[in-house]
């Protein structure tokens, strides 16, 4: 039998999954703190990078280790390394190979916070995983189904990150700092703690990526090479050369490697040949976008044309639209056009403050 | 609650009689070359050996570092190829990698299902340019005890160099390196219910190892010697040596009772490794698959329980990958994970097993309703 007062505790070290560790056990919880292992890049592994940066730096288990002796936790570092390689890493190489953005974070929450550490949780007779998520989720005691609502720090919501969780595994999920209003209330509860507040970034960057070189990861981990390919604006017209696919995402405009006069903005990316498509500012708006691997979490799914809010990636806010099925994908068509739509990036669809689902945003 | 310790091949508690040698050891300061001499004295004659050729050290991994660069380096004008085995320690294989990647060449010889190395592959991978090879005396994950006198053989008719890894064999049967014929091998002093961060290696009279730390000569160097410590190594190794026949019987009637106990609850945990019939093997090492629980996850739940066990190796436990010596005796990577070694030691009692029997029916219970 899984005890239901028993929660397995995902560690970084950091504030939010101190803070989330301490208050389920004041809540009563029988808490268990586990820091993932998760990556190793040996070429990073000398480098300040590993040891003060990013959720799976070598120091985060030392940190875990000791606020959880500080709490009054039991404590192990678990790994969690091929599930992470094989869901997470080579998702994140193949999206580039396809001239897309990957958002790992989604990936890394789907198949191996809530599935790899879950199945673990489990194996302990635990009932729940928690996190230090920015988020609600409880039991619409109406409809049986398990609801995302943004948290009330708002500012905090990580929302986002958490489209395309099952029932099952919202089911099994404890997400206790969607109790607080503020992210200095955590900042005030984690400073009893020997928490590194400063130095623990808020893991938005990439956490394998700690020196932010994604290119130089790509190539050492995923063997890409940088050839050379041309620049074309929206017409074909040759602008230059660039060097390499993998450098470039939709919207960008700094780092082009050269200047053209006026404002230019990467507007497409076709990586079977080797081109990247250049615009104004104007030229990287869109009306509309079509999405796959789509997930429900407010209801089973769509019948109808369906008006809601979408968020086209983690730091943008929603924007009004309608949504539909079109030959199984779903199509957003929004009131106004939102700039840089990205194949690859998470499109998620909110009504009020409730998630509603969200899919994969393709290249059309 | 007080932990059962069953984790023995990971390290040995300090018996409080090899506590009591090393006390006066703390504050001495008098001859220390005398004292050390009639250690490595004692130490020879229990391993079979000629005087002068016991050194200490500061530990196993120290040791398999000291012999393997040192042999493999005297001789490169010889040959560039060594041999070893796909199941030994990361203290001996990692040093054959880091060799290999200064332009030697490593054949790493299999074994087969129940963690024997393969004495004809051995045989056949030897080279007109091979000049090494190390192979260990026991398994420190399963416990399988290698052919170690054949290929002493082997070495000796093709002149080639032979060390072993002899840590996890120390204190757990008789070793003569004359019976063996080999040329050096590794000890370490808290696989022998003796502190930690002490050791000694054996090397054959006429062979000399290149010191991996620059540092004083031999007589200046006893001087400063750890003499808390090698008292303690020489205590606990003398008290393993005085009641090993019948240790040895004890640990072996509990592991039996553990493998059968495990094996009659019908949940499909399997032995892995050497069959528990076979005597000559380490009597207290014993390494499980259980099909319906990761090794790490059984870790914790027999922490919980009040067990101290590990998956894999003590080396592994942090990082947990799946282990090397699993794969190799032929285990799917995610088999090996599922895979626990639990180590009967001088302190074991036979309610320690029934209470680890009644632990894992408890926990196999509860766990009965997860996919």
């Amino acid at each position: 039998m899984l005890n239901k007062n028993k929660v397995i505790v995902g560690m970084s070290g950091g504030v939010d999954s101190t803070v989330a560790a301490y208050q389920l056990k004041q809540m009563g919880y029988d808490v268990i703190g586990v820091n993932m292992r998760l990556w190793q890049d040996e070429f990073l592994e000398d480098e300040h990078f590993m040891n003060d940066g990013g959720c799976c730096s070598l120091s985060s288990v030392e940190d875990a280790r000791r606020v959880c002796e500080q709490i009054g936790i039991p404590f192990y570092a678990l790994d969690f390394k091929s599930v992470f390689k094989e869901t997470v890493v080579d998702y994140f190489i193949e999206a580039y190979k396809n001239g897309e953005t990957p958002n790992p974070c989604i990936a890394c929450n789907k198949h191996v916070k809530f599935e790899a550490l879950l199945e673990k949780a489990h194996q302990l007779g635990a009932y729940y995983v928690a996190t230090g998520h920015y988020a609600k989720i409880y039991r619409d005691d109406l409809t049986g189904r398990y609801l995302v609502e943004k948290a009330d720090a708002i500012e905090k919501d990580q929302t986002y990150a958490l489209y395309n969780l099952t029932q099952e595994q919202l089911k099994h999920i404890l997400m206790p700092l969607s109790a607080f209003k503020t992210k200095e209330e955590v900042r005030s509860i984690a400073a009893q703690f020997d928490v590194q507040m400063s130095q623990k970034s808020d893991s938005q960057e990439i956490c394998f990526v700690p020196d932010q070189d994604y290119v130089g990861f790509l190539k050492r981990n995923g063997g890409f090479d940088t050839i050379e390919g041309d620049f074309l604006d929206t017409d074909g017209n040759k602008l230059g050369r660039h060097q390499g696919v993998i450098n470039f995402t939709i919207g960008q405009r700094k780092g082009l490697g050269k200047t053209f006069g006026k404002p230019m903005y990467v507007v497409d990316i076709d990586p079977d040949l080797n081109r990247v498509i250049l615009g104004p500012n104007e030229s990287v708006f869109k009306k509309e976008l079509w999405a796959k691997d789509i997930n429900f979490i407010l209801m089973a799914g769509i019948d109808a044309p369906y008006r809601c809010e979408a968020k086209i990636r983690y730091g943008t806010k929603t924007a009004p639209c309608i949504i539909n099925y079109e030959d199984g994908l779903i199509h957003v068509v929004f009131d106004e056009p939102q700039r840089a739509v990205t194949p690859g990036q998470a499109v998620v669809f909110y009504k009020n403050q409730f998630l509603v689902g969200g899919g994969t945003i393709m290249r059309k | 609650m007080k932990k059962v310790y069953l984790d023995y091949a990971a390290t040995t508690p300090v018996k409080q009689e090899v506590l009591e040698a090393m006390m006066p050891y703390f504050q001495y300061v008098g001859e220390a070359s005398e004292l050390i001499a009639n250690a490595s004295r004692k130490f020879e004659s229990l391993i079979g050996a000629e005087s002068g050729t016991v050194r200490f050290n500061s530990g196993g991994s120290f040791g398999n570092n000291e012999i393997i660069k040192s042999f493999a380096y005297a001789n490169r004008h010889k040959g560039k190829h060594l041999i070893t085995s796909q199941i030994e320690h990361p203290s001996v294989y990692k040093v054959f990698e880091q060799l290999a990647s200064e332009g030697f060449s490593v054949t790493y010889i299999k074994v087969d299902t129940q963690g024997i190395v393969d004495v004809e592959a051995l045989k056949s991978a030897i080279q007109k340019d091979t000049i090494l090879i190390s192979i260990m005396l026991i398994n420190n994950e399963l416990g399988s005890r290698q052919p170690v006198e054949k290929i002493g053989d082997l070495c000796r008719a093709h002149e080639l160099l032979f060390h072993i890894d002899g840590v996890q064999a120390l204190g757990n049967e008789q070793i003569d390196v004359k019976t063996i014929g080999c040329d050096a091998m590794t000890f370490s002093s808290h696989k022998v219910y003796a502190p930690k961060g002490c050791g000694a290696i054996y090397v054959r009279k006429g062979l000399s190892i290149d010191p991996l730390i620059a540092s004083c000569d031999l007589i200046a160097a006893n001087h400063v010697a750890n003499m808390p410590y090698i008292m303690g190594f020489m205590k606990g190794l003398e008290s393993a040596y005085a009641d090993l026949t019948a240790q040895n019987a004890k640990k072996r009637a509990l592991k039996r009772k553990l493998v059968e106990g495990l094996e009659q609850m019908n949940v499909g945990i399997q032995l892995n490794g050497p069959l528990i019939d076979a005597d000559h093997h380490h009597p207290g090492i014993v390494n499980f698959y259980y099909p319906m629980m990761d090794g790490d996850s059984l870790v914790i739940n027999y922490d919980f329980a009040g067990f101290a066990i590990s998956s894999g190796s003590a080396c592994s436990s942090g990082a947990l990958s799946a282990s090397h010596v699993l794969k190799a005796i032929g285990l799917t990577a995610h088999a090996a994970k599922k895979c626990v070694r639990i180590t009967v030691g001088d302190f074991t009692t036979d309610a320690d097993i029934d209470g680890f029997l009644d632990a894992t029916a408890r926990l196999l219970k509860g766990n009965e309703n997860v996919k």
